[in-house]
């Protein structure tokens, strides 16, 4: 059976800053890809004319707009491979393959916390505009710092509510993402993507206050598609079992329960 | 034009052969094309019991390369008989198993429990550089290949393949040694093994600190071991080591191999195998070159 999108070329539409360092790049992608793409999906992208650079790079779905077959990634450019794949020009193609991987779900959940931090925001703006459609989705996001922060006003578009916070307070709330909704009811569902500390923090709330939560972890990736074992994560079955899963195949979205971090 | 070749009495529809390690059990190939077009699939390392591998990060791109220490993590060889290769049978796949042990006893015993299935090769690593107890050991000493040799070959009626480490003194050396222990083949290169520092953080990138290094980068090198090889064994020599186009395969076939190895390439293009097949074909098409076997050994040194 052969079902899986292959290696794709796609056009960028545009690329503009985004602030913090951050890229957006917008690419043309076909209906396939929409079809199967789901909040928390990646994709991996080669690194234009650059063939010294084996494997691909793996970056969250950021926005999907399947109505004009319209992509939107956001690019931290931290090494040479994402640098290059940042320069790529207007019209010009970078192959990729995707959506990977599994994606948050949103079950029956009416409430929603969408929590991002750094890098990890950009997923959180696709969950919000998706699972917006039946559940109010508050959206807290935390940066490093004011200049860090970007895609503040498509949040405030699709999310119910938007809870911006700073590490050293230089706007919004003095603070992380989670402390931030202190005061905020408890909602029914918990998505969350950012730095491990974060992640744990969100991971520690979640399991104390009996809520369902969801994590989207990253690690150094080879394949992307789950046959080459490098993007491992440890796992906890219910019989106490520690397992490495492949956090690309089998997540990068995990449950917060069955995740060790 | 004839593309099949024929690896220790096992006769391949091509040379073309995924690397273990690099290629899981098939499924997830087989998401983007049909596996029984392959000459065949080397599955990824079997151990007598289940292998939890290393911890993260097991992965690092160096320059042309990567750099990966997985830890042999793998199902355990009873559950590749009853789950994994069933599957790949019925997919049309012809299987080289891939094993791995801790000491001579344990690669006996794989070979004798695989005995009885419908595998068409094993391959025996004796070069897994990112185990501490084993691989390592005995893959840098040619009197523990020939008794590894001598032990799977008792072991087992299928034919035995040796996978050699690049990590010795004299490859040739090592390839003797598997012959003379009774395999039927000699497969080469493993990774070399390498290292990668993490500045910022002044550790290893890697939490196994040591990695085997693939890919482009340890393509002259493989190319090289694979020719001393072929020239110092009568058995068939399959080659391998940061093959990333049809061209690339043709020149490990001239210089002696049967079939080669496709691994890193798995890594960057799920359709990598076909297309590598569709090139070599394409190679030979252009060059009035009617049967790969053609290509064998056919590098003309003055």
């Amino acid at each position: 059976m052969s079902n899986a999108l292959p290696p794709f070329s796609a056009k960028l539409l545009s690329s503009r800053p985004l602030g913090g360092g951050m890229r957006e790049l917008c690419l043309e992608v076909p209906d396939e890809f929409c079809r199967a793409s789901r909040p928390g999906m990646f994709v991996h992208l080669k690194v234009p004319d650059a063939p010294q650079h084996l494997l691909r790079r793996p970056i969250s779905i950021m926005d999907l707009e399947p109505e004009d077959n319209l992509l939107v990634l956001g690019v931290q450019p931290k090494g040479e491979g994402t640098r290059l794949i940042c320069s790529l020009r207007e019209g010009g193609c970078i192959e990729m393959l995707g959506p990977l991987g599994n994606g948050f779900s949103l079950n029956d959940a009416k409430t929603v916390w969408a929590i991002g931090g750094g890098v990890g925001v950009a997923p959180m703006l696709y969950a919000c505009r998706e699972f917006s459609k039946s559940a109010r989705v508050t959206a807290s996001l935390g940066f490093r710092t004011r200049d860090m922060i970007f895609s503040e006003r498509d949040f405030h578009e699709s999310a119910f509510r938007l809870v911006i916070a700073t590490d050293d307070g230089t706007a919004g709330f003095h603070g992380n993402a989670l402390a931030a909704l202190s005061s905020h009811p408890l909602p029914d569902l918990i998505i969350a993507c950012g730095p491990t500390p974060m992640l744990k923090a969100v991971q520690e709330f979640a399991l104390g206050h009996n809520l369902h939560c969801q994590l989207s972890l990253e690690q150094r990736m080879g394949c992307g598609y789950g046959a080459c074992l490098t993007c491992s994560c440890r796992t906890m079955s219910r019989d106490g079992e520690e397992h490495y899963a492949r956090v690309c195949a089998d997540g990068p979205v995990f449950d917060a329960g069955k995740v060790v971090l | 034009m004839r593309l099949s070749v024929n690896l220790c009495g096992v006769e391949l529809k091509n040379p073309i052969i995924p690397a273990s390690g690099t290629f899981g059990f098939g499924r997830e190939f087989s998401r983007y094309y049909d596996i029984s077009r392959l000459g065949a699939v080397a599955t990824k390392g079997i151990t007598p019991l289940p292998r939890l591998g290393n911890p993260p990060a097991r992965i690092t791109e160096t320059p042309s390369g990567i750099l990966n220490a997985v830890g042999l993590q793998n199902p355990g060889v009873d559950a590749f008989i009853e789950e994994e290769l069933p599957w790949l049978i019925q997919q049309g796949a012809t299987v080289i198993a891939n094993v791995s042990g801790n000491s001579v006893d344990e690669y006996a015993e794989l070979a004798e429990t695989l005995d009885s299935t419908d595998i068409a090769l094993l391959e025996v690593n004796v070069s897994c550089p990112n185990i501490h107890a084993g691989g390592c050991v005995f893959g840098s000493d040619p009197g523990t290949i020939r008794d590894v040799a001598k032990a799977v070959r008792a072991a087992t009626r299928k034919p035995v393949l040796v996978k050699l480490s690049p990590n010795v003194a004299d490859i040739a050396e090592a390839a003797k040694a598997a012959e003379e222990g009774g395999a039927d083949g000699v497969s080469l290169i493993n990774t070399l093994t390498g290292m990668a520092i993490d500045l910022k953080t002044r550790r290893p990138v890697l939490a196994n600190v040591t990695g085997g290094l693939s890919g482009p980068a340890v393509r002259p090198v493989a190319l090289r071991m694979c020719y001393q090889a072929a020239q110092a064994v009568s058995i068939p020599v399959v080659g391998m080591g940061g093959i990333m186009t049809g061209e690339d395969a043709a020149a490990f076939l001239l210089a002696g191999c049967t079939a080669v190895q496709v691994g890193t390439a798995n890594l960057s293009d799920p359709m990598a195998c076909i297309r590598i097949l569709e090139e070599l074909e394409h190679y030979c098409s252009q060059n009035g070159i009617a049967d790969v076997n053609e290509l064998i050994g056919g590098l003309i040194v003055e």
